[in-house]
């Protein structure tokens, strides 16, 4: 049995305080659906499944307290020595108090953001570093209703996590709202623990990933994701379609895709 | 493969006999990365399945899979990964597997059974615009209707392997609504898949204690089969 000894230290990224922006939005077919599952987590008893301590969770505390609460019943029937390395360290880590927490709020710009029960606008990313080393042992995510939704952990190989990029976009004092985004693409991809950055310029919105800059391009007619890439072959044709040229597409939640065009470093 | 190929036979006289007691399985396919700014994660995904069954000079590079689908440069199509696990790899009977997205709970069944059987899967996500390879997970039989994905290990070619992804964000990445769950799976290795869904019930679950005809917790009052 793992104690739970724990000593949260948290730290917010400064992400948090803004507001998540995005320009997708949720077909209302799934609303019953997303309603009722609403109100079964919010009433939902410990031994529920989908009990989490604090549905919908308010601030950053709530969200790592989900997302722990969640992985300890998901390991609660596995005696410590079978557990993989990386599990085993996440929970040594966190039951001798050494965890400290750094969490910050990721848009969700995927089709899951209009899922089948919940509507995850955003996600709290979870970084867990042990204070004894300084590293960064696991980054986990907890969406905006407190389920969990993916957790990886370093568990000894060099080089750990790739490091999040900074917040701040260096374009000059023009830009506005950066924040952390899930997104996914042709080759602009940006995984749900590796989120890119999303900023505005004026009218423009913009996405960086590993240095590289890409518009959106809003003002051309957006793409759909269940017509042009719901079909194997309805994407292939889209994917042909853009071979060959510097642009490319993402995602921005629920069913609209942007073409985006790279642009040069300021 | 000569032990796999043996252990499947034996399987698919039992098929499903490991689920419901299993409480943390890992395959063990070895993990590739692929390369930086690349469409690679059809040929990384096809060599970690490849080195999964065979020893490194038998392993081909990532550079020869994409090569031999000719070339990948605006990514793999699903056709040609089916070809390439045929043609690297010790299995011979992939099939592109792929079903609407509400019918996610036969193809989850299909996933897991494969899985339970020694044979990873490549996960197309996203409506085909990424793909890995399944390493594990964890599920379990309810003692009254059901078995579930509680986790999945991924080995995600772009950024890490064995990322845990809880099963209700997974099946939204395996099969968008509006679009179609897609997979490349031994067909042998699933065909036990219609037997364990009827013999554990019609529905998947996932660990929020939903299923295809709603969520509720009601179903959960019933403690998992240990077998």
């Amino acid at each position: 049995m793992r104690a739970l000894v724990l000593i949260l230290l948290l730290v917010p990224t400064g992400a948090d305080a803004a507001e998540i922006w995005s320009f997708g939005e949720c077909r209302s077919e799934l609303a019953r659906e997303r309603t009722e599952f609403r109100r079964q987590l919010r009433n939902a008893q410990p031994d529920d499944p989908m009990f989490v301590p604090f549905p919908f969770p308010r601030n950053e505390h709530e969200a790592v307290a989900d997302l722990i609460a969640f992985h300890r019943k998901a390991f609660a029937d596995l005696p410590d020595n079978q557990l993989a390395p990386g599990n085993r360290r996440f929970f040594a880590t966190l039951d001798e108090g050494r965890a400290r927490f750094e969490v910050a709020r990721v848009a969700n710009w995927t089709p899951s953001r209009c899922g089948r029960r919940s509507a995850s606008d955003f996600f709290y990313l979870v970084r867990v570093f042990d204070t004894s080393t300084g590293e960064e042992i696991s980054r986990g995510a907890v969406d905006n209703w407190g389920l969990t939704m993916a957790l990886a952990h370093v568990a000894g190989e060099a080089g750990g996590f790739r490091a999040l990029p900074r917040l701040t976009v260096a374009r000059g004092a023009s830009v506005t709202s950066p924040q952390f985004v899930h997104t996914v693409g042709q080759e602009l991809h940006c995984e749900i623990l590796w989120p890119c950055i999303a900023y505005r310029e004026g009218a423009n919105a913009f996405i960086v990933r590993d240095g590289e800059t890409y518009r959106l391009a809003l003002e051309r007619p957006l793409l759909s994701f269940r017509q042009e890439l719901g079909n194997p072959q309805a994407r292939r044709q889209l994917l042909d379609r853009f071979t060959g040229t510097p642009e490319t597409f993402v995602t921005l939640g629920g069913d609209r895709v942007a073409v985006a065009e790279p642009v040069a470093p300021h | 493969m000569t032990f796999r190929a043996l252990l499947l036979v034996s399987l698919l006289s039992f098929p499903g006999c490991n689920l419901g007691g299993n409480p943390d399985f890992r395959l063990g396919v070895p993990y590739h990365s692929q390369p930086p700014a690349s469409f690679y994660c059809g040929p990384a995904s096809v060599q970690m399945w490849a080195d999964y069954d065979y020893d490194p000079p038998f392993v081909p590079t990532q550079e020869e899979i994409a090569q031999w689908m000719g070339g990948v440069n605006c990514g793999s199509s699903e056709e040609g990964i089916r070809q390439a696990v045929n043609r690297f790899t010790a299995t011979s009977d992939a099939v592109w597997d792929f079903d609407g997205d509400i019918n996610f709970a036969p193809f989850m069944s299909r996933q897991i059974t494969s899985i339970d059987n020694y044979f990873p899967v490549i996960a197309i996500l996203d409506g085909g615009l990424h793909a890995g390879v399944v390493n594990g997970g964890k599920w379990h039989a309810l003692a009254s209707e059901g078995y579930q994905w509680d986790y999945v290990y991924f080995h995600d070619p772009l950024e890490r392997a064995d990322v845990y992804y809880t099963s209700a964000i997974w099946i939204e990445r395996n099969c968008p609504v509006g679009s179609t769950c897609s997979q490349i799976i031994s067909h042998a290795a699933t065909l036990g898949a219609a037997t364990n869904l009827n013999r554990y019930g019609s529905d998947i679950y996932d660990s929020s204690g939903c299923h295809v005809t709603g969520c509720g917790p009601k179903t959960w009052n019933e403690p998992p089969v240990e077998d």
